[in-house]
C-alpha cells in the first residue's frame, strides 16, 4: 500500500474538528451538569459555535483532500532561534517573581539580543540596564503597576 | 453635541500635551516597520488604565491619527509599509524616493492623510446623532445580527479564503465564552483552570496576537533590516500641492464610508480608492505605480478617512470598524462606559474628548509630518535585534499590568504562538480579535433574544417584526452567499456568458 500524504490543510481541518467535537461534549456534559433547560442554558450558544466550527471545519477537511498533490512552498522557520526563544521567555517567566523585574528583565534583554545577534558586549548591557530602567520606573513609579520587586533582594536583607 | 465642549478641550493645555504625547509615539510607532498602530494602541490601553478616560482617548487619538499616517513614511523610504493600510502607498511613495524626490512624496502624503482624516472626523461629528437615534430602535437580535454581520465580513475581507476568516472568528469567540458566564455565574471551557474563571482578559489577547506575534514571526523568520535612499531637497508649490483638493474628498468619502463598514478598513478603502484614481485622473504626473504623486493622494487620503469612519459604528452601536477601534472599545470597557446609542447623550464630554483628540491628532500630524518626518529616515533603520527584544519586554509588562498576575503573562505568549501558527497557515488574525472584544455583548444579546422570542406567540412575525431587523437579515444573506467561494465561480462564469 502507498502511504498517502495528506496536505497541512487537511491536517489544520483535522484539528479542527477535533477542537469543535471537543466543544460540543463539553457543552452537552456541563449542560447536563446544571439542570436548567436548553433555552436557559448558559452552555447553548458555545454549542452552537461549536456546530458552526464543525461546518467550517468540515469544509476545511475537504479543501485539504482536494488540494493535497499540490506542494506548498514553505518558507523556511528557523525553529532554533525560535526555541532558544521560547526558553529564554519561560525562564523568564519561572524567575520573574524571584529575582525581580528588573534583574530578571535585564537578563532577559541582554540574552534576547544575543540570540539576535547583536555582538557588542557593551552595548547589549547597556541597552538592556537603561531600558529595563527606564519602563520599571516608567510603570511601576508613574503608572502604579505593581512590579514585583524580587524575593532575592528579601532574603539578602536588602 | 456641545460645541462649547469641543472647544473647552481645545484650549486645556494638558489634553493638547496628551494628544501631542500619542502623535509623537504615533509618528515613531507607525514609522517603524514591525510595529504596529494596533500594537501600539494595545500597549497604551494597559498604560493608560489608571488615567482618566478623557486622558486616555486624547493619547490613543493622537497616536491613532498619526500613526494610520506614519505607515506611509517607511513605504516611501524603504518601501516596507510600516502598516497594512499604507501598502498602497508604497506602490508610488518608493518609486518617487528612488528617484530621489522622497520629499515631494513625504509632503503630498502627509497634506492628504490631513485632509482625508479631518474629513473622517467632519462625518463623525456629523453623522454619529442620527445614526445613534435610529440604533436606539435596536432590538437585542439586531445587535447580535449586526455583531454577526461585522464578523462576516472581516471573515470574507481579511483572507483569501472566506473559510479561515470564519474559522478564525469562532476560534475567537470561543475565547470570549471562557469563563463565568456573565447570567447564570456558571463557569464556562475553563477546563478546571481556576485562573480562567475570571475570562480571558482582552489586553493579553490583544498584546499577544499583535505584538507578540511579531516579534515572533520576525525571529523565525530572521527579517532584520532594510536600506533607505537619499533625500534631494525641494521646494513644492502650494497650488501644485492643492491641485488635487477635489478628488481627494472622492477619496475621503471612499474611506469614510468603508472604515464605517465593519472588517473593512484602510487596506481595503486604500485599495479601493486607487483603482478608482486610475479610473478618473486621466492625465498622472507619470504614470501609476511608476511614482504618480495622484496614486498617494489617493491612498494616504482614504485610509486616513477611515479613522473618522471606523469610529462612527463603534461609538453608536458599540461595533467596532477594525482591530484598532475594537481596542479603543476595550478602553471604555475597562473605564466602566458602554459605547452605543446611548453614549453620546449621557457622555457628550467624552464623544467630545474623542472628537477634540482626532482633530488636534490631525494638526499635529500635519506639523511632525512637514516638520520631523523627513528626518526619520535613520530612525526607521533601528536594528530589529534591538527593537525586538524591547517590544518582548513592553508586551510582557502590557499584558502583566492589567491584573497584576503571571498568568495573563503566559495568555500573551500562548496568543503570541497562536497568531503565529495562524499567520503562517494563512488564517487572518483580525476576526479573533472582534470576536474576542464582541463575544460577551454577542452571547447576551442572543440569549435575550431566545427568553424574547420565548415568551412570543408568533415566534417567527415577532423575528421579523421591524424593519432593522429584515435589513442586517438580508446583509448578513448576502454577504454569506456571496463569500461562499462556489457562488463566487458562478458569478464570474455568467459575468464571461455575457
Amino acid at each position: 500500500m502507498v502511504k498517502r500524504k495528506f496536505s497541512s490543510t487537511f491536517w489544520e481541518g483535522v484539528f479542527l474538528f477535533v477542537v469543535s467535537v471537543f466543544g460540543i461534549s463539553m457543552s452537552f456534559i456541563s449542560h447536563k451538569d446544571f439542570n436548567v433547560e436548553w433555552k436557559l442554558s448558559p452552555y447553548l450558544f458555545p454549542l452552537i459555535i461549536s456546530f458552526f466550527l464543525l461546518i467550517l471545519s468540515i469544509s476545511i477537511i475537504m479543501q485539504g483532500l482536494k488540494d493535497e498533490s499540490e506542494k506548498k512552498e514553505k518558507s523556511k522557520i528557523d525553529i532554533k532561534s525560535l526555541l532558544i526563544f521560547g526558553l529564554v521567555c519561560i525562564l523568564y517567566l519561572l524567575v520573574f517573581n524571584f529575582l525581580g523585574f528588573v534583574l530578571s528583565t535585564i537578563i532577559l534583554l541582554v540574552l534576547l539580543m544575543m540570540l539576535l545577534g547583536e555582538r557588542r558586549w557593551w552595548f547589549i548591557l547597556l541597552v538592556s540596564v537603561i531600558s529595563s530602567l527606564i519602563i520599571y520606573l516608567l510603570f511601576a513609579k508613574y503608572l502604579s503597576v505593581m512590579l514585583p520587586k524580587g524575593k532575592i533582594f528579601w532574603y539578602l536583607g536588602l | 453635541m456641545n460645541f462649547s465642549m469641543l472647544l473647552s478641550y481645545f484650549i486645556d493645555f494638558r489634553f493638547i500635551l496628551l494628544v501631542l504625547l500619542g502623535s509623537v509615539l504615533g509618528l515613531f510607532i507607525g514609522a517603524i516597520p514591525g510595529l504596529s498602530v494596533t500594537m501600539a494602541t494595545a500597549l497604551l490601553v494597559s498604560v493608560t488604565y489608571s488615567w482618566s478616560a478623557s486622558d486616555a482617548m486624547a493619547t490613543i487619538m493622537g497616536l491613532y491619527v498619526v500613526g494610520v499616517f506614519s505607515g506611509a513614511l517607511s513605504a516611501i523610504l524603504i518601501n516596507i509599509p510600516g502598516a497594512p493600510s499604507s501598502v498602497v502607498t508604497a506602490f508610488d511613495g518608493y518609486p518617487l524616493s528612488k528617484r530621489g524626490e522622497a520629499n515631494k512624496a513625504l509632503k503630498f502624503a502627509t497634506v492628504y492623510s490631513f485632509i482625508g482624516s479631518v474629513f473622517g472626523f467632519v462625518a463623525l461629528a456629523l453623522l454619529s446623532g442620527p445614526i445613534s437615534s435610529i440604533a436606539l430602535k435596536f432590538h437585542p437580535i439586531d445587535y447580535f445580527l449586526l455583531s454577526f454581520f461585522g464578523l462576516l465580513a472581516v471573515g470574507s475581507l481579511t483572507s483569501k479564503s472566506f473559510t479561515k476568516g470564519l474559522v478564525s472568528a469562532a476560534i475567537g469567540l470561543f475565547v470570549a465564552m471562557i469563563g463565568m458566564d456573565s447570567v447564570m455565574g456558571r463557569p464556562r471551557l475553563t477546563m478546571g483552570i481556576r485562573s480562567l474563571q475570571g475570562g480571558v482578559n482582552v489586553v493579553p489577547a490583544l498584546v499577544g496576537l499583535f505584538g507578540m506575534t511579531e516579534v515572533i514571526s520576525a525571529i523565525a523568520e530572521r527579517r532584520m533590516g532594510a536600506e533607505v535612499s537619499e533625500i534631494k531637497k525641494e521646494k513644492i508649490k502650494m497650488m501644485e500641492m492643492l491641485k488635487h483638493f477635489p478628488h481627494s474628498i472622492l477619496y475621503s468619502v471612499i474611506g469614510t464610508f468603508i472604515g464605517a463598514l465593519p472588517g473593512a478598513g484602510g487596506p481595503v478603502a486604500s485599495f479601493i480608492a486607487y483603482s478608482a484614481a486610475e479610473k478618473i485622473v486621466k492625465k498622472p504626473s507619470r504614470p501609476f505605480g511608476d511614482g504618480a504623486v495622484e496614486g498617494i493622494v489617493a491612498s494616504e487620503s482614504s485610509n486616513n478617512a477611515c479613522i473618522g469612519g471606523a469610529l462612527i459604528p463603534m461609538l453608536t452601536l458599540a461595533v467596532p470598524g477594525d482591530a484598532v477601534t475594537a481596542i479603543i472599545l476595550s478602553v471604555f470597557i475597562v473605564h466602566g462606559l458602554q459605547p452605543g446609542p446611548l453614549f453620546i447623550k449621557t457622555q457628550p464630554s467624552l464623544f467630545a474628548s474623542v472628537l477634540a483628540g482626532g482633530f488636534l491628532g490631525c494638526l499635529f500630524l500635519l506639523l511632525l509630518g512637514l516638520i520631523v518626518a523627513p528626518r526619520l529616515s535613520k530612525l526607521i533603520l533601528v536594528p530589529k535585534r534591538i527593537l525586538l527584544p524591547i517590544v518582548t519586554v513592553l508586551c510582557i509588562i502590557g499584558s502583566f499590568a492589567c491584573n497584576n498576575r503571571v498568568f495573563d503573562v503566559v495568555l500573551m505568549f500562548l496568543f503570541g504562538l497562536l497568531g503565529f501558527v495562524m499567520k503562517k497557515h494563512d488564517y487572518p488574525t483580525a476576526p479573533m480579535v472582534l470576536a474576542i472584544v464582541l463575544g460577551s455583548m454577542m452571547d447576551s444579546n442572543f440569549r435575550r433574544t431566545v427568553s424574547l422570542l420565548e415568551s412570543e406567540e408568533h415566534k417567527i412575525a415577532y423575528l421579523f417584526s421591524s424593519p432593522i431587523t429584515v435589513v442586517l437579515f438580508i446583509c448578513v444573506i448576502v454577504t454569506l452567499v456571496l463569500s461562499i467561494p462556489q457562488t463566487k465561480k458562478l458569478l464570474t462564469k455568467l459575468r464571461i456568458k455575457r
